[in-house]
């Protein structure tokens, strides 16, 4: 079963995403939500899931540094990382890519877009 | 494409299995024999508490779970409750999970709502990227025609385009077919119109007995006008168009208003800049036909100058060789701008060809005027003075309807050559009297148009005859060219940076002392 995590310390932001993507859950994708980087990482490290939405502000442990983590573990190289932030400098961009995330999104995100990611990456229909 | 909407989503949704099992512990210790289930509105199970003395199932008491209107889901609870304190216990359960389905529901739909609004936001920039930089008024609204459908559920659609008159408006269907298109925009704009209070407000209006479509209107207004609108339709057996769909037709027609207000500004500007450009030609081939240089003429020295006020000018001066004599004309056509410029053409090349042939200044004169009189449109016609220049000093001239030209003599008396005929293409049978004047070495001859005595200075006085006569008679001992420049410079001063309304032309000619035997 395709696994989805979502990160994001706000929790309407949080609700937000979980209800744009849950639709993904009649395609047979788990949705996993986590409150902070920390638990996202615990929980991308038990669980393994195939991509994670990262908001790259979050307490504890921010979403560059998550990305970094995942990286730097071979074992979780097939988790494609998404990071989600209100700021589009070209600079937060590098910085994510260099982080090694896979893609970046800026909020307010486009809901339409955003479940259009979530499926391309789960390589859904 | 909504993520929850007014529709209650499934129990599933509503109440995750975890917060469920949750909600349901508690009730398993009051409910020690029975076993607690609750159940999708598909039957699934979606959560089950057994409670520690739970035998037999047995008959069970099944109650709705319903949110805004609809049944998501049962709670069951098996065997039934018997005893008071057990019913008093399922109540409890079932006002509790109808509490947090009902709170869960309420937060799905501002979710919803918010959701809305990002979209809204990210068409706009989508639409706003999109456009920047577009300047066909057709592309923009088609743009947006496009976009709007791609997130408002609409069978059809098109886009209305205001123009100067119904002629000139354009409608712009959404079927792809072209020939199509046309008459489907043309008929659902007539018809739209028909059912619309005020095209220039938004308005959702319901299929009825004579219309078989929804229809949503949004205009395009810019700076208080309305440059036509956008329109969706949907089928009367769909769902009519909510106050949302509404809102963002709107925002985008206002959005699309705004660029075809630059994009038609801009086609504006380049019209214009088109037609300057067309004015400056006109000038250059205007330009072209004023004497270049001055014919070398036997005891004489000659000198014209022509600025039009506009691009092209009304004004012209000529200097016509005729064998040992100079043809001198200076003309003035009672217009301005382009139908000004082209009479004026017209006149000088009739003069021109009448002038050859040793006919006298007034045959010459007769002769162009009965043929400019035939081509002159209404009210079109020229003054002008024309004199032959001899080389013993005489000239004989004619004078039809032109501001008298000023002899200057050498001991600084003024002369005026009066006028001898009327305007030139007023009556093709008009006779031109002749005149002769003759000039002593030393004397000046100047002719002018009333662009130099009306020109005005910044405080919109005149410059005068007075200023003309005082340049010329203190410059009287000088060369043509000299006096000539004397009176541009004169006459710049004056003018300043103040506008100029009329054309100015101006020719000098003095008759210098004969060489010795000559």
């Amino acid at each position: 079963m395709p696994k989805l995590l979502i990160a994001d310390d706000e929790p309407h932001i949080r609700t937000l995403l979980q209800q744009t993507l849950e639709v993904l859950e009649d395609d047979g994708v788990e949705l996993l939500v986590e409150p902070d980087g920390a638990a996202a990482l615990a929980r991308i490290r038990l669980e393994r899931p195939d991509v994670a939405f990262l908001d790259v502000m979050m307490p504890r442990m921010n979403g560059y540094d998550v990305c970094a983590a995942v990286r730097a573990d071979p074992d979780l190289a097939h988790v494609q990382l998404v990071l989600l932030t209100a700021k589009g400098q070209e600079a937060d961009r590098q910085k994510g890519a260099d982080a090694g995330a896979h893609l970046y999104l800026t909020k307010p995100f486009d809901p339409d877009a955003l479940l259009e990611t979530a499926e391309r990456l789960l390589g859904l229909g | 494409m909504s993520a929850g909407g007014a529709e209650p989503a499934s129990l599933r949704r509503l109440l995750p299995a975890r917060s469920a099992a949750g909600l349901l512990a508690p009730y398993g210790r009051l409910l020690v024999g029975a076993r607690i289930r609750l159940r999708g509105s598909d039957g699934a199970l979606h959560a089950e508490e057994i409670g520690e003395l739970f035998g037999a199932s047995g008959h069970a008491q099944v109650w709705p779970l319903a949110v805004g209107g609809k049944e998501v889901g049962t709670l069951e609870v098996a065997p039934a409750p018997e005893t008071a304190i057990e019913q008093a216990a399922a109540e409890a359960l079932l006002a509790s999970l109808l509490r947090a389905l009902a709170g869960a529901h309420a937060q799905r739909a501002m979710a919803s709502e918010t959701l809305e609004r990002y979209r809204e936001i990210n068409l706009l920039y989508r639409v706003g990227d999109a456009l920047a930089g577009t300047l066909d008024p057709v592309a923009v609204p088609r743009r947006v025609l496009a976009e709007a459908r791609g997130v408002i559920d609409g069978a059809g659609g098109g886009v209305w385009l205001a123009g100067e008159t119904d002629a000139g408006s354009v409608a712009i269907s959404a079927t792809e077919d072209r020939a199509a298109a046309a008459a489907d925009a043309v008929r659902l704009h007539a018809r739209l119109h028909a059912r619309l209070t005020d095209p220039e407000l938004p308005a959702i209006v319901a299929a009825g007995p004579e219309e078989p479509e929804h229809l949503l209107w949004a205009p395009m207004m810019a700076r208080e006008a309305c440059l036509g609108g956008v329109w969706l339709t949907r089928a009367a057996e769909d769902a009519v168009f909510t106050a949302s769909d509404l809102k963002l037709l709107t925002a985008l027609a206002t959005q699309a208003a705004a660029f075809l207000d630059n994009a038609r500004l801009h086609q504006r500007a380049l019209a214009q800049e088109r037609l300057e450009q067309e004015l400056r030609l006109a000038y250059e081939v205007q330009a072209r036909l004023m004497p270049r240089g001055t014919p070398v003429m036997e005891n004489w020295s000659v000198a014209g100058f022509w600025r039009p006020a506009r691009e092209v000018s009304g004004d012209f001066y000529d200097l016509l060789p005729l064998g040992d004599a100079l043809g001198v004309v200076v003309a003035d056509v009672a217009d301005k701008g382009m139908p000004a410029a082209l009479f004026m053409a017209v006149t000088r090349s009739l003069l021109r060809a009448a002038a050859g042939g040793g006919r006298s200044p007034a045959q010459t004169i007769a002769d162009t005027n009965r043929l400019a009189a035939l081509d002159a449109a209404d009210g079109m016609f020229v003054t002008l003075w024309y004199g032959v220049l001899r080389p013993d000093g005489e000239v004989r001239y004619v004078n039809a309807g032109h501001n008298p030209p000023i002899v200057v003599r050498a001991d600084g008396r003024v002369e005026r050559l009066p006028r001898t005929g009327i305007l030139v293409g007023w009556d093709a049978d008009a006779r031109f009297g002749e005149a002769a004047v003759a000039l002593a070495p030393g004397d000046l001859l100047v002719a002018f148009t009333d662009g130099v005595t009306e020109a005005r200075d910044p405080s919109g006085r005149e410059f005068g005859e007075g200023r003309l006569l005082d340049i010329v008679t203190a410059q009287r001992h000088a060369d043509a060219q000299e006096v000539l420049a004397a009176v541009r410079t004169a006459l710049d001063a004056f003018v300043a940076d103040a506008p100029t309304h009329d054309d100015c032309t101006l020719v000098v000619a003095r008759f210098r002392t004969p060489p010795r035997g000559g």
